[in-house]
Order: C-alpha cells, then structure tokens, then sequence
C-alpha cells in the first residue's frame, strides 16, 4: 500500500499513524543514545575497546531499524522504509566487520538516523517541506560499496529487503488480481506442485502466494523476527526464558516479572485494538471492504508486538495465530468466512478476558491452545480453497529453478536431481552465503528408515545463522522441542555429540507426529534459527517418498490433522538415536499450567488511557473555567455573608412594635376628658394599625433573617466547590505534565557535534530529569535550549588549552537542571566557561548600534549582560555553524516570554554564565495580580510583579524629565499606563483611587524595573489566559485577555513588553500612532 | 468588582434576528439575509456568515488599537472582538439605544461582533433581485458592497463581511508591524 491509499484508511490510519510517531520516537531515542556509545567507542584507543561492546550496540540498533522499517512497511511508508534500508545494512556490516567502523561511518550514520527523525517529523506536519535525503542514501550506498558488501547480500537482512519487496509487489498484483469475493472454490484448487514444501515460513501465509523467489526471505524472516521480538521487549526480559519455552503454548510461559507500567500500557492498547477488531470483524461480515481485512492484519499485529514486548508470550503467540490466519485469507483474496469470522471472534473474546484478567492484577488461566486449533482449522480450510492454481501460476516469476546453485551447494549431500525440491528450490540470489538447507534424498531416506509406525513423518532441516555462539545449545534446545512434539526418530547431529560441536550449520531431523506442521514450524522459530525446511514424507516407511511430491497443501493438512494412516508399515530398523528418541513424550509435554505463576499476586498495573492533547487542551481549558466560576460564587456568598451579617432591623423593629403597642395601651390607662379621650383614641387605634400593619412585616423581615442560616449553608457549599475545583485543576494539570528527562538527554547530542566541530572538550551534566512539566511546554522549549546549550558550548566553553592556561579542568562543563519552586519551574543552564565580557559586548552593542555611546557609558555591568536578549545581537568573533548569527538569544527570550516565562542571566568572569529560565507550571492559568486602573481591571502575570509599594506623592522626584521614586534605596521610574498605552475609546468606569498616594506595582528585574501606577490592587487570581490572538491579533504589550468572576473580560498583561514600550516611550520615541483607516 | 455589570450573552434573537436553523439553507436562487441598519442606511449580510446577535454589553476596551475597534466581549467564554461598524464607515459615533445589538459574526474562522444600530429582519431575496452597485457611489464602504437589493420601498445594501473584516485585519497587521 503506498502513502495514497493509506488514505483511505481514515482515522484508523490517522491513529495508527499516532502509534507509529510514538513507537518510532522512542526508536529514534534509542538510536541516538546507541550510536552515541559506538561514537566514544570508535573513538577509544582501539587497544582499550572491546569488540563485543560495539558489536552489541550495532546490534541493538540494527534491531530498533529493523523496527522501524517494519513499522513502516506496514503503514505503507515507503519513503521512510527504503531510507531507513541503507542504514540497517550499514549496521549489519559494521557488526560483521568491526574495522569498517570508522569515525566517519558513525558520522554518516548520525546524519541519516537526522534525517530519518526529519522524515518521520514530516509525517507530523503535513505542511513541513519534503526532507531532502537523496544525498545522504546516496553516501550511505557508496559507504556499503567501499565496505564490499552492496554487491554480495550475504548480509541477510539486506537479501530480506529485496525479498520483501517482491514479496510486497506480488501481493500488490494479488490484491488487484484477487477474484471476486465469491470465486467458486473449484476454480481454485490447489496448485499441487506450487508448495510441495511446507516451509517455516514465520507468517506461513506466503506458502500460497509467495514466488519462489520470496520464500527465503520468509524464512529468513523468521529467525530475524524471533530475535527482534524478543529484544524489543523492554526492561531486558530474559531472552532464555522465551527461547526455552516456545513449544506452541505447551510450555510457553508469560514472562513472570512484567513491569506493572508495561502491562499496563499492554491492558490499554489491546483493548482498544480488540474493539477495533471486534467492529472490523463485524463489518467485513457484514459485506465490509477488502481493505478491512489489512486493518485486521494490521491490529492482530500490534497486538502481537504489544503482548510480545510486556513478555505475554502466550498472547502474543494466540496474536500471532490470528495474524497468520488473516494473512492466509488475504492471500487467497477471499472474504472472510464464516469460521474464520467464528474462530477470529472467539480470540478476541479470550484476550478480552485475559486482558480483565491481567487488570485484576493476574496472569489468568487461559484457553488460547483450544483457541490456536481452531484458527489452524480454519487457517487450512483457508487454505485448501485458497489460491486458485491459474492465479497461484500466474503471478509466480518465472524464475527458473537452478537458478541459485549456490543454495545446494552449502548443503552436504548433492541434490536429488529431480523431486519437489527442485521446483521449491529457494531462489536464492546467486552469492548469498546464508541459504537454507533443503531436505536432502539422504534425509529423507533416513527418515523413513528409522520413522515409527503410523504416524505422520516429516523431514526436516533447520538452518541456523551463520556463527551463531553457542550453536550446540541452540541443536540441543531445538532438539527437545520437537521431542515435545512427537518422536523424533532422527536427529543429525545425534544428541550424544552436541557438547562437542562447535561450528554447526544446519540440523537435519526426522519427526513422527500428529500435530499440524504450523506447529512444528511455530515450534521451531527460534532465534538464532534463520529459518527452516520442513517436509511431510508420509505415514510411515514403506510410502513412497516421491509421492510426497504430489501432495499440495491439501495433502499436507490431511496428514497433519491426524489421520491415521491405513498404510501402516511395520517398524524399520531403529538407528540408535531412534531408539533412544522414539521413547515416549517426556512427562514435562504440558508443563504449562504447573510452571505459570496461577494467579500471580503482583501489584494490579495502572490502567492509562491514550488521550488526544487537544482534548486535554479543552480540559485544562473548562476547569479554568470552573476555577473562575468559583471565584464567582465566592464573591456572591461574601456579599451575601454582609448583607445578613447583623440582625439590626429585626431588633429596630420589634422595638418599633414595642412602642407601639404601649402607645396602644395608653386608651386603657388614660381616663379623663371627653374631647381628649376621643383624640387619644384616635392616635391609638393610629398606633393600633400602623401595629397591624407592621406585624406581617416583621414576620417577613424575621423569615429573611432565617435565611441567614441558608447564607451559611451555601457559603458551605461554595467551599466545597471551591476545593473540588481546585483539585479538578491541580489533577487536569497533572495528567498534562511530563518529564523534562527526555527533553534534556537530546542534549547529550548537541554537546556531542560541536565538541567534535570545535575541538573543545565539553561534558554535559543533567540533573533534575524527574521535574515535570506540561507536555506543551516541553514542546516549546526544545528550541530555546539548544539555543542556549550552544551558544554555552561555543561561546561560553573555552578550548582546552585556554582553559588549562586559566587553571580549569581542560574538559568544560555544561549543566543542565531544572526543578520546582514553589509555583515556578526553574530549568538553568550552567557553563564554566569564560563568562561574558562587559567591554565585549559594549563594544559590540555600539558598533551594532543598538545602543548609544552615551547609553553605554551609564551602563553597568548587569545592564550590558542584559544586551544580549536585543535582537541582531552577536558577540561572536565568527559564525560557526551552530551559533554566532545573532539570531538566538532574542528569539530564546520572546519563546520563553510567549510561555509568560521568564529568562534571566548571570555571568562571572572566567567563571561561567548561568541562565535561568523561570515558567509558570502551567500554560493556561495564570497567577496574576489583578489591578484597577481608571476602572480597567488588569491582570498581571505573578510572575514579573516584585513588590507592590505605596508611595507618597512628595516621595516622587523627577529624573531626567520622567517621575521616579526611591523604593529602598533602588530609584524606580513611575510608568503610567496612559503614558504606555493608547486608547481610543474613552474610560467608561470611574476610577477607583483610594486616595492621593501612589500604589505602584513594581515589575521587572534587575535594572529593568519600573513602578507601574495602579489605582487599586484587588488581590490575587488564577486566571485562564485566552488568546485575543484567536479571535483577533496580537496586541502589543498585552498578552491575553481572561474572563474574570463576574464575566467580564480583563486584559493580561506582556509585562516585559510593557517594560520595553515604556523605556521607549521614556526615551522620546513616541508610540506609533494609529494610522487611521 | 461587583459595581460592573455583567455582560450578557443572552442571545436577543427573540427580536426580528431570530434565525430558525432549518432556513440557514440557501438554495441556488434565492440567499438570505439579515438586514440591519447604520446610519440612514440599510445594509445586508449573507445569514451564513451570522452565528447570533446579542445586546450591547460591557465591553473591555483594549489599548493600541484602531477606534473602531471597541474593544473585547465574553462570549460564552470566548473572547471575541468588537468592531464598530459606525467607526468603521467613519459615520459619527452615537450613543447606544436600546437598538442597538452586537451581530456575531463569523469570518475567516475567527468569531467577531460588530455593533449596529438595529437589526432589522432576515429575509429571503432571490439572486436576481441583486443588481451590482452603481459606480457612482462613491465613499463610505464603497469597496466593501457587493451589491444593491431594491425592497419595495427601500434600498439594501449587500456587505461584503469577510472583506470588510479581513481588511481591517491586514491594516492592522501593519501597525503592529511597526509596534514591535
């Protein structure tokens, strides 16, 4: 599939494409830090290094590159694959032939592993112009032609590429050619003589369609992918463990020390994976698209290397089972059956309980042994109406079959000169060193001479990886795995020699069994086994062997489901091996349930979830919300909390009502005139109303005041949401951070480059890896660093012998540490190289122009320091290639601002310099102190704010015509924002001035600090920092805006931006006005 | 802060603007409009390009800026610029009625409020009804109409928004230019 169609392929691409990014990142770091050693180790005195050490690094990245052009393949980048082909060749000949390695090869493997990262970076961005790597491939082939290996693939891994990309083309020209879903099965009828071998092909799929030529590749293929599985499998899982127990399930054993983080990380894919396969199952049921199929292959694949790289071998060989499965019918180009749907569901519906299993903190029992059978059942029903002869015929090159004399004669015995090996004869191309061994007509005699009675033989041979260590071992492990599987009547070299065999090229065997050979090839895949021959003879002696060589498939899977032969021979006579080895099975056949750990009582993983960033994005961004709308629902409970906060008017009037109510009873008491009565008895009956009147209002005032209580209760309830909000914030915040470790091991690299460019001898020392920050930080940072990694390492780090001469160690050291303050993330980059030089940079400042001579004369020391951050700025003698341009330490300090970080530097003569980057730890909110002025209300980003000063206004002088006051002892210059700011629109909202003395909020550092004049402080604010940007551009000297507690919205302000706007306004320059439009 | 009132996002489309979402479609003959007023005028803006009219609310005004740009809105926590569309056409500035609304639009993928006099109603016009605009008129806006829709007893003048809008984005992007 090439980059187009992968289209097609939609979100799943896309998340695949995801999967890929993070699985090659890692690659890519793993890379980096290998060829890092192998470059110290090339340069090491040859007398101190040993081979081994390289030769394993070269190994070790030979498998991460063969990784990723798996990968690769798979999602159809082929740009990235064919890249990456050179360099997994260079690999493989600098491990075969350590002298080739010199300085510049590693040299030239750093730039294409570069490159690789910048094709892989591409994928990222759509919009990144195309990598240019033509030029590098290109040196990277003439490097493997000097090296003498371009023109003989022995290297096997190279015959491989080749291989797999004829591989690839045939199944392009089957897709196309593929029949019509429902080809009547007659028509395709097994071409007989097409696969009269079954070859332990890894995916045995390619039995149906692979040409000829194809078929090492195969099998190569599988000893490589044994290798490469095992050693992806992270934190070193014992690679014995996994080679010993490798019988199909029998004795297959999940590795027992699994890093609950891995398992975790297993629980998590393979979830997904299997609802991906349940629904792709469904769909391609239902009538679903060929292409269904391939993201089936696909998914069953990633499950595989998932499970194989936690260690649960069993999983990842019931993954595997599955992968084989589709693959056959993808071969054939048949739709799905309705067993193979069955058997394929019945797989998932396992994993997906050993999946719950493994959650619950478990390794649970499993049935996958069952479950293989049946996807090997409906494998070779697949199969036996699979490739239909004219198609099988058809896309098979016509290679002719003697092509490759080279194959026969690695092998000891002269070839038969006809039989089904000569039209399965590996086409091998012509020098390979590295072939496999085809079943002889020795062997095969042998066999039937010593094979028992009534069972299905198979002769088979076994090619092991040219040099393999410790070969004996390897004959002697293979050796107990077949007798696991049945009699194993032959076996060359005989068992009693193996201690004594040191070279070994292949082991030739004879088996009587009844189990499948899928079996008997799964069984043998191991590493250090490039691949192996297998032939099912017959039933027993006294069959005739030719006849072996009509027998398709068909045959083959009759023979291997167990049929019992009706042409029972009776026992030929047993060689000695025979005897010993046609012994019954070993007891320890099913070890399986009595060696895994039942139930294991490991600690239960951490389930973790993938999750889109942007997603994230938007969380962060609603429990910013939420910490506003608290904020909110505090002010309202505190208005409340003083709106009933006495009962004043409860008490005035039930005192009112008292009054009353005496008045009224003066009637009563009053006796006397006429006249005077019927006046007092108006007043009281007055009195008497206003009483009435009166009542009911006290009833309702009293029922309000009740409602204080209520006030209590909800100023309860605002708490509570004020701390779950908090926590929202804190835990949203959280899942965003990461380790800045990453970030700085690149660093190792940069340090690495220019200490080869300069000559200087530069260490890099990490400290603080673990400190955590927001993942988009981290992203935005990587820039600014190696900005200032190298500006240190070229500018700050002397050369050896000044360094000497100025009494330091000749080797300079860069450190690079970061850690938490408070709610800051402080991240330093030290050097203790020759610091800056005043006069330096003042020199240069003027002759750059940047300042005037008048300028710097006033100037101190700190205050030139500072020079540097003005854009255009560079001290360097020369440009070098990695820093000097000037170029860098403005744009350091706007990224770092953009981040409302700050960045500060310090040098000491002779000493070093040390910059430090202070960040908030998060992007969204924002600590500011909100102010009013002339009724704005600002946000100030906590950050830049020193202190906040109350001065008086006989305290403020006037200096060099701008107003300015003395704050212990330091004179700040007061900034008002109308001198700073233009505004258009007039004040709406009155200012709130407490009263005549000046608040001001002093900013800035060092000599850079202004007194802001504010009208009011109002306090202390999360806010959540909204671009203007998104809905409108960017404003100078304002950072964003926020929505405060009531709704309204506030500007935040660029402190630094300010600092500078005002310094300029200060200056004469006027602020650009408006141009009107 | 409590002495602010808060702006309210309350959509007004209970008055003439409202904008049932089944007619959003607009079919080959016939567009729909939202008219609106500035000035004496008339003006018509594609319905597609609205996405809700509010009232005026408290606006944050905001520094180095044009004059008519008013400044920021909360809308439903996003904050959106607020153009006056008076300022924009150099028409004098009025004090707000009870008229007068913010029209949310959408252009160029940015969320924007303009703030007219009035929004009139939205009607359905037929494409032939839109005659271009006459050369001779001259001035405001004039590189900003599209076209011109005689109603009964009234002319429409058709906006070209995203123009409008967007132009007013590339002056700016000069001036701060020159700012930084």
């Amino acid at each position: 599939m090439s980059n187009s169609d992968a289209a097609g392929y939609d979100s799943f691409y896309q998340s695949l494409l995801g999967d890929f990014l993070g699985e090659s990142e890692q690659l890519l770091v793993a890379l980096n830090k290998h060829l890092l050693r192998l470059d110290e180790w090339v340069r090491s005195p040859s007398g101190q290094r040993q081979p081994s050490g390289a030769e394993n690094l070269l190994s070790e990245m030979s498998h991460s590159i063969h990784s990723l052009m798996r990968l690769s393949n798979m999602l159809g980048l082929d740009e990235i694959e064919h890249f990456a082909e050179p360099i997994e060749a260079i690999f493989e000949t600098a491990r075969k032939n350590l002298p080739t390695l010199t300085g510049n090869a590693v040299e030239l493997l750093f730039e294409a592993i570069d490159r690789l990262a910048n094709l892989i970076d591409a994928l990222k961005d759509s919009d990144v112009p195309a990598v240019e790597h033509a030029s590098v491939t290109e040196r990277m082939l003439q490097w493997l032609e000097s090296a003498g290996v371009r023109q003989t693939p022995s290297d096997h891994a190279d015959t491989e590429r080749t291989l797999d990309r004829i591989e690839s083309q045939v199944a392009d020209v089957l897709d196309r050619m593929a029949p019509a879903p429902d080809t009547p099965t007659s028509a395709s009828r097994p071409d007989i003589s097409s696969s009269p071998k079954i070859t332990d092909s890894d995916e045995g799929r390619d039995l149906c369609r692979t040409p000829p030529g194809a078929e090492p590749s195969v099998i190569a293929r599988s000893g490589n992918d044994a290798t490469s599985d095992t050693t992806e499998a992270p934190s070193g899982v014992a690679q014995p463990a996994n080679d010993g127990a490798d019988d199909c399930f029998a004795d297959l054993i999940d590795e027992a020390d699994m890093s609950s983080r891995f398992i975790s990380i297993f629980i998590d894919e393979t979830e997904l994976a299997l609802d991906q396969l349940t629904e792709n199952l469904l769909n391609l049921e239902a009538g679903g698209a060929h292409d269904e199929l391939k993201l089936l292959l696909v998914i069953s694949h990633r499950i595989k290397g998932s499970a194989a790289a936690v260690g649960l071998n069993r999983a990842a060989r019931l993954s595997h089972l599955m992968e084989d499965l589709l693959q056959d019918v993808v071969n054939v180009g048949k739709r799905l059956s309705a067993d193979v749907t069955d058997a394929m569901l019945k797989c998932v519906d396992e994993l997906r309980q050993y999946v719950e299993g493994l959650k619950q903190g478990t390794i649970p029992p499993d049935h996958f042994r069952e479950l293989a059978a049946g996807l090997l059942q409906a494998r070779q029903g697949t199969r036996a109406t699979g490739p239909g002869s004219s198609e099988a015929q058809a896309t098979r090159p016509a290679a002719s079959p003697k092509d490759h004399p080279a194959a026969r004669s690695m092998f000891e015995e002269p070839p038969a000169a006809a039989g089904p090996e000569t039209t399965s004869q590996p086409a091998v191309p012509p020098a390979k060193e590295v072939s496999l061994i085809p079943v002889s007509e020795q062997l095969r005699e042998k066999v039937i001479a010593t094979a028992p009675i009534g069972l299905p033989v198979y002769a088979g041979v076994a090619t092991f990886q040219p040099d393999l260590p410790l070969v004996s071992l390897k004959a002697e492990l293979l050796y107990e795995k077949l007798s696991n599987l049945g009699d194993v009547s032959y076996f060359d070299p005989p068992p009693e020699r193996f201690d004594t065999i040191e070279k070994l090229q292949c082991v030739q065997f004879g088996l009587a069994t009844e189990r499948p050979e899928q079996e008997i090839t799964r069984t043998m895949k191991t590493s250090g086994v490039i691949g192996m021959v297998l032939e099912p003879l017959f039933y027993g002696p006294g069959d005739d062997a030719r006849t072996s060589s009509d027998r398709g498939p068909a045959a083959a899977s009759t023979a291997s489901q167990g049929t019992a032969s009706s042409k029972a021979v009776p026992p030929a006579a047993s060689t000695p091996a025979c005897s010993r080895d046609a012994s019954p099975r070993p007891p320890s056949a099913k070890p399986t349930d009595a060696s895994r750990p039942a139930g294991r009582a490991a600690s239960k993983p951490t389930e973790t979830l993938r999750v889109d960033i942007d997603r994230l994005d938007q969380l962060m961004n609603l429990a910013g919300q939420l910490v506003v709308s608290k904020a909110r629902f505090t002010q309202i409970s505190d208005r409340l909390r003083t709106i009933f906060g006495n009962k004043r008017s409860v008490l005035t009037l039930n005192n009112v009502l008292a009054s009353l109510a005496s008045i009224a009873s003066f009637e009563d008491e009053v006796a006397g005139g006429q006249k005077l009565e019927a006046e007092l008895g108006a007043i009281c009956a007055q009195a008497r109303r206003i009483q009435n009147q009166l009542e009911p209002m006290q009833r309702e005032v009293e029922a309000f005041y009740q409602m204080h209580a209520s006030v209590n209760e909800l100023e309860e309830a605002v708490h509570q949401l004020e701390r779950v909000a908090d926590d929202i914030q804190k835990n949203v915040m959280d899942t965003r951070m990461v380790p800045i470790g990453p970030l700085f091991t690149r660093f190792h690299r940069v340090i690495r480059d220019i200490t080869r460019a300069s000559n200087k001898s530069i260490r890099l020392e990490i400290h603080g890896e673990k400190t955590e920050l927001d993942k988009r930080m981290i992203d935005e940072l990587g820039d600014p660093l190696i900005h200032m990694v190298r500006n240190s390492a070229d500018h700050g780090i002397e050369t050896p012998d000044q360094r000497v001469r100025a009494g330091k160690p000749a080797e300079g050291t860069i450190t690079l540490d970061a850690c938490h303050r408070g709610n800051n993330i402080l991240i330093q980059i030290t050097d203790d190289g020759k610091g800056l030089d005043p006069n330096h940079i003042l020199a240069k400042a003027l002759e750059q122009d940047l300042i005037s001579s008048a300028e710097a004369e006033r100037m101190t020391n700190s205050q030139i320091y500072q020079l540097i951050w003005k854009p255009g700025f560079s001290t360097a003698q020369k440009v070098t290639d990695f820093s000097g341009r000037g170029v860098g330490m403005d744009i350091v300090r706007s990224r770092v601002e953009a981040l409302n970080g700050t960045v500060e530097l310090d040098s000491t003569p002779k000493q070093g310099t040390t910059i430090t980057i202070k960040l908030p730890l998060t992007l969204a909110i924002l600590p500011s102190l909100m102010v009013d002025v002339g009724g704005d209300v600002f946000a100030m980003p906590m950050e830049s704010v020193a202190e906040i000063v109350s001065v008086r206004s006989d305290e403020v002088a006037t200096v060099h015509g701008t107003r300015a006051t003395q704050v212990r002892g330091r004179v700040i210059s007061i900034v008002h924002f109308d001198e700073v700011f233009q505004w258009n629109t007039n004040n709406s909202r009155p200012a709130d001035r407490a009263n005549d003395d000046l608040t001001l909020v002093i900013v800035g550092e060092g000599d850079e600090e202004i007194g802001l004049a504010v009208d009011r402080v109002i306090g202390e604010e999360d806010v959540v920092i909204k671009s203007m940007a998104d809905n409108y551009k960017h404003v100078p000297g304002i950072a964003g805006a926020s929505v405060l507690g009531d709704g309204r919205v506030s500007l935040i302000l660029d402190l630094a931006a300010v600092i500078a706007m005002s310094a300029r306004a200060a200056s004469g320059a006027t602020v650009p006005q408006m141009t009107p439009v | 802060m409590n002495e602010y009132r808060g702006e309210n996002p309350v959509s007004a489309m209970k008055t003439r603007g409202s904008i049932p979402e089944g007619r959003q479609r607009e079919t080959a003959e016939s567009v729909q409009l939202v008219s609106f007023c500035l000035g004496q005028e008339e003006y018509g803006i594609e319905i597609t390009k609205v996405q809700e009219i509010i009232l005026l609310g408290d606006i944050t005004r905001v520094p180095q800026t044009p004059d008519y740009i008013k400044g920021l809105i909360n809308l439903r926590n996003m904050v959106i610029p607020i153009v006056d569309l008076r300022l924009r056409f150099g028409l004098p500035q009025e004090p707000p009625t009870d008229e007068t609304r913010i029209m949310v639009v959408n252009v160029h993928g940015k969320t924007i409020g303009i703030i007219v006099d009035a929004v009139s109603e939205v009607l359905r016009i037929g494409k032939d009804q839109i005659s271009p605009p006459p050369p001779t008129v001259v001035g405001l806006g004039r590189e900003y109409l599209t076209g011109l829709v005689q109603l009964d007893h009234r002319l429409l003048i058709l906006l070209d928004i995203d123009h409008l809008l967007t132009e007013e984005e590339t002056t700016n992007l000069d001036v701060m230019d020159v700012l930084v």
